[in-house]
Formats: structure tokens, sequence, C-alpha cells
């Protein structure tokens, strides 16, 4: 497990230091002058020196890329092109708001689509299994923004019950929870139908093992088999397909935070391609990748400290 | 995975791509495939023959008819500027696929290459491919085609070089996948042994037997495209109107949408069907092609 952990985490930080060398040299990579593919052919002469200056693009090219990567392993992301104020600070602002939409739109996913799953499984009424499996196929294809432009349409405009645009407050729980939901289902709906489909087929695949049918053979009740010892291995694979489905959730949210107003680490990256704020968009892409990379790795030593037969192949190997 | 179930996914893959018929029989016997099969030849056959299917241009402008709900005359209503909703979806079909197919085939192309490459030179070659892959993967997708986006311009050949580079790696992972396993198969060392040259073995004996899980992803891959194009383009990083891309259609339709329901809906009724259609299809391919999952599924 140490030797595992110790390969992963290295491989993890090649990984980081790599898409950031990527990042820093994103804008080389594209022919033209970097000025003008960063903020059009139209710029005016003062915007284009203060995009010169902050992004230090009048140095030689590797000593920009190692300034940024240096730079961004400080958690300095560099600055605002129109404001000036530090993107590190505008992405500690607006990535609570994505990392609570994430995350509660994953919780619902959990809530809803597991026990969907594991009732599809053991369901005996073929009807009911094959309900679950076009609703959740049907759930799988269906767009984070299509989902969301279809509750807002149906639940703020017509029917007038959730609120449509914004955040709500901190301040305000209440008023933050109202202004969750919506986008919240619309990024779990995806999910829901994906943890139903991986659980029932899990679920399946376990039920059919040898250990499960001991158990049968002993005599214990099929809700203590299920629910102590099949859900419990059907679950593992879960863990690794939830890290997968970051960069997923984060892409989903972007569309969210559009649709909905709302302010977040994609609103703001959304925003600042609008106004050619090419920091911006380097540093929230820097940031959404790094928690993305992170998120595998979680899932990834979960999934092995969940299940000890996978070191057990690793130490035979 | 054995030599002989290769050579029967082998077998099948070929029969796939050789005898279309054949294929499309096996698929019809599932409900679900044939739903899909349908989705994916009226869709076809809408953006081929679009005029045929609405009396209106796309960017046919009425604007005293704007926001319409559905008609005689406007079968699905009207747009923002009274552009009939029919037309600017079925000529939205042809962006749609116009956009997908190209960008899933430049990259299963290019992936399928560097994958070949990667797994049959191994060594360092395999090593740097590996973690350049890894890299490439380690973005999520959409904030990646965001940012390439906001660089290179919004357009339609933009999308598809963006897309294709997004995709890319899948192809190259399973194809490095593929050729690591089919090159320790025994035919094929003796082929080697035989004197036969590395192209003969990668284009004779490795390409056909790794034809199979490529098409597989394909097939799957072709919805997730389709609803990313729509999705840049509904944030106004794909296609740019007036070219009728779903995305485009849907944008327009949000702006007014406590006004009209209608350009909403109905673009996304078309997104959703169309990706059911081809996810459907996809699955009873990869069900089809890989016979060793359907066995593991029907002893169920």
């Amino acid at each position: 497990m140490h030797i595992y952990l110790l390969k992963r985490l290295g491989m993890t930080i090649l990984v980081v230091l790599l898409s950031m060398l990527f990042l820093a040299s994103l804008v080389h990579l594209i022919p033209g002058d970097p000025v003008k593919v960063i903020l059009g052919p139209r710029a005016s002469p003062a915007m284009s020196a203060r995009v010169r200056a902050e992004m230090g693009l009048d140095k030689a090219v590797p000593i920009q890329v190692f300034d940024f990567v240096a730079n961004a392993l400080r958690g300095d992301l560099g600055r605002d092109f129109i404001t000036g104020e530090p993107v590190a600070h505008l992405i500690s602002e607006a990535l609570p708001h994505t990392l609570i939409l994430a995350v509660s739109g994953l919780g619902l996913a959990v809530l809803v689509g597991v026990p969907l799953g594991v009732y599809a499984a053991t369901a005996s009424n073929s009807w009911v299994n094959s309900l679950i499996g076009v609703l959740s196929v049907s759930f799988i294809t269906v767009p984070a923004y299509v989902a969301g432009l279809l509750l807002l349409l149906v639940f703020a405009v017509e029917l007038d019950v959730l609120p449509a645009l914004g955040a709500g407050e901190f301040s305000d729980p209440i008023d933050y929870l109202r202004h969750l939901i919506l986008p919240t289902s619309a990024l779990a709906i995806l999910w829901i139908g994906y943890l139903a489909r991986l659980v029932r087929t899990n679920t399946l695949e376990v039920r059919n093992s040898n250990y499960i049918r001991t158990a049968f053979a002993f005599g214990l009740r099929k809700r203590v088999i299920f629910y102590k010892y099949a859900l419990r291995n059907a679950l593992i694979p879960t863990v690794a397909v939830l890290g997968v489905g970051m960069g997923k959730l984060l892409g989903g949210a972007v569309y969210l935070e559009v649709i909905f107003a709302r302010p977040g680490l994609g609103r703001l990256i959304y925003d600042a391609i609008a106004e050619r704020n090419y920091t911006i968009v380097r540093g929230g892409v820097a940031v959404a990748t790094v928690l993305f990379v992170l998120a595998n790795l979680v899932a990834d030593l979960s999934y092995h400290y969940l299940d000890p037969r996978i070191q057990y192949m690793e130490a035979r190997q | 995975m054995s030599g002989k179930f290769l050579s029967s996914l082998a077998d099948r893959a070929r029969a796939a791509v050789l005898s279309p018929p054949l294929l499309l029989r096996e698929l019809s016997r599932r409900p679900t495939a044939l739903f899909g099969l349908l989705v994916m030849i009226a869709l076809v056959l809408v953006a081929t023959f679009a005029p045929v299917f609405t009396s209106y241009g796309p960017a046919e402008q009425e604007i005293s008819r704007r926001l319409e709900g559905p008609s005689a005359n406007h079968l699905l209503g009207t747009d923002h500027l009274g552009r009939d909703l029919l037309s600017r979806l079925v000529y939205g079909s042809r962006v749609a696929l116009g956009t997908a197919l190209p960008a899933v085939l430049t990259a299963l192309l290019v992936g399928s290459i560097l994958g070949l490459v990667a797994g049959y030179s191994g060594g360092w070659v395999d090593n740097v491919m590996l973690v350049t892959l890894d890299t490439t993967q380690a973005f999520p997708a959409v904030i990646l085609t965001m940012a390439l986006l906001a660089l290179l311009g919004p357009s339609i050949r933009n999308v598809i070089i963006v897309i294709a580079v997004t995709w890319m790696p899948g192809y190259a992972r399973v194809t490095r996948a593929q050729v690591l396993s089919v090159k320790k198969e025994m035919f094929v060392e003796v082929e080697r042994s035989l004197g036969a040259s590395d192209l003969y073995l990668v284009l004779v004996h490795i390409v056909p037997n790794i034809i199979a899980p490529l098409l597989i992803l394909l097939a799957m891959d072709l919805p997730s495209v389709i609803t990313m194009e729509a999705g840049l383009s509904f944030l106004g990083l794909g296609v740019r109107p007036p070219t009728p891309s779903w995305g485009v259609i849907l944008s327009d339709g949000f702006s007014k949408v406590r006004i009209s329901p209608w350009p909403v809906v109905w673009p996304s009724l078309t997104l959703t069907i169309t990706t059911l259609g081809f996810t459907l299809f996809g699955e009873a391919l990869r069900d089809y092609l890989d016979p060793k999952l359907v066995g593991h599924l029907s002893r169920k």
C-alpha cells in the first residue's frame, strides 16, 4: 500500500506540474502575437501594454512559463487585467459556491441513485426493474444545461415557487438553500441515473459471488445478506467513479452557474472569457484542474483502502 | 483477454463493418436499440433533406410573428425574431452531425495512431505518451474546451479541433491497452518469428483486432460530443448566431424564457431524444460486439 501511495502521489504531483506548464505555454501554442490572441485584434494599445506587462509577455517564453508555475505554486495566479485585483482572491470568493453546488449535487445523487439501484437489483418485479432501467438511461442522457433550463422554466417561471437567479446570502441559510434547490437537482439528474445503473449492476454481480451463496446456504436472512454483505462490496466501485465524476460535475456547474446567474468558479471563467480577461481564465482553469486531480487521487486511494482485495492483488504481483 | 475471444470480437467487428445489414438486423431485435437506430436514421434523413421537412429558411424572419406558440403555419412556434423553430431545429441537425462526426473521427484517427505507436513501441515512448495523456485528461473537459475556445475564437472549425483534442486521449488509451494485449498473442509472435515486418504486423494483425472496442467507444462518444457542441454554442463559445446550432437556439430561447417557453422546450427535447437514441444504439452495439458482456448480462 505504501509503495502504491508514493507512486500515486508522485504521479499526481507530476501531472499537476505538467498541466500548469501546459496552461502557462498555451498562449504561445496558438499562432500569432500572444497579446492579440488574448485580447483580439481590436485591443487598445494601453490594454495591450497592460496585458504584456501583467503576464510578462516580453520575457523569454521559458522564463514566463517558470514564473507562472512558480507563482501558482505559491498561490499567486496573477492579477485581473481590468480591476487589478489578485486572481487568487477572486477565485477564493467564487469557489465555495461551486463546491457547495458540486457536493450538494453529488449528495442528492447518492441519496436517490444508490437506493434506486439497490431496489432495482433486489426487486422481484421485472416491470419495476425495467422502469428503473429506462429512467436511469434517460437521466444519463439529459445534459445538465437542458435539465437546468427545464427546471427553471417549470419551477421558477411557470409555477414561480423557487428563485431563478443568484445564490442568496450565506447569512440567510434558508434563502441560500432555496436558491440551491434547482441547480442542485439539475446537476444531480445525470448522476442519479448513472449511480442507479452502476449500483444495480454491481449488486447483481456481487449477488452471484460465492460468499453471498455461502451466506444464503448458512440460512442468513435475505435483508441481512443484501444490506450487510452485498451492498458494502457493491458500493466500492462507486467511490472510484465519483472521483472521475468530479470533472463532469465541474463542467455541469459552469452551465448551471450561467443559467441561474450564480456566483462560482464556472461563472467566473465564463465572464472572464467574455471580457477577454485571460489571467482569470488561466487561474480558474488551473484551480479546477487541481481540484479534479485531487478528487481523483482521493477516490483512488479510498478505493484501495476500502477494498483489501486490490492491495492483495498488488502484493502478489 | 484471450486470443480466441479477441478473434471473435475482430470477426464480429469486420462483419459489422463489411455487412451493415447484418448488424442492423441483429440490433433491430432489441426494442431500445431499434428506437436508437430510428432516431439516428431520422436525424441523418432530416439533416440530408432539410429543405423537404420545412417550408421556411432557418434565417427567415417575420418579426410581427415573434415568440408565437405552435400553430398550423409554424408547427413548433417561432423565436424572438419570428424565425420558424421547426426549420431552425431541422437545419440545426446539420450543425450537430457536421460538428460531432468530424470531431469524433479526428479524435479516433489521431488517438488510435498515438495509442498504436505507444503500445507497440513500449519503453520510454510509451511512458512519455502515458504521462502526456494523463496530463491532457487532468483538465475537466468542459473547462478545457472553454479555455481553448476563448483563445482560438468561436467557430465550427475551432469547436471540431477543440473537441477532437479533448476526446483524443480516450481513443489513445483504449488503443494502447488493446495493442499491449494483442502484441503478446501467440499468432503475432509466430508471424514475427517468421520475419514479418513491424508495419505488416500492425496493419494486418493488430489493427483488425482492436477495431471493435474503438467502434464501441465511437458510438458511445457521439451523443456526448453532440451535447458538448450544443453546450459550448449555448455559452456563446461554439457556433455563432445566426447559424442554427441547437445550442444557439436554446440560448436565444433562454433569453426570452419568461415570454415564451417553446424556444427552450423544443431544442431541449430534440437534444434529449437525440442523445438518448445515440446512447441506446451505442449500448446495443457494445453488447453485440462484446459477446462476453452479453453472456455476462444474460446470466442475470
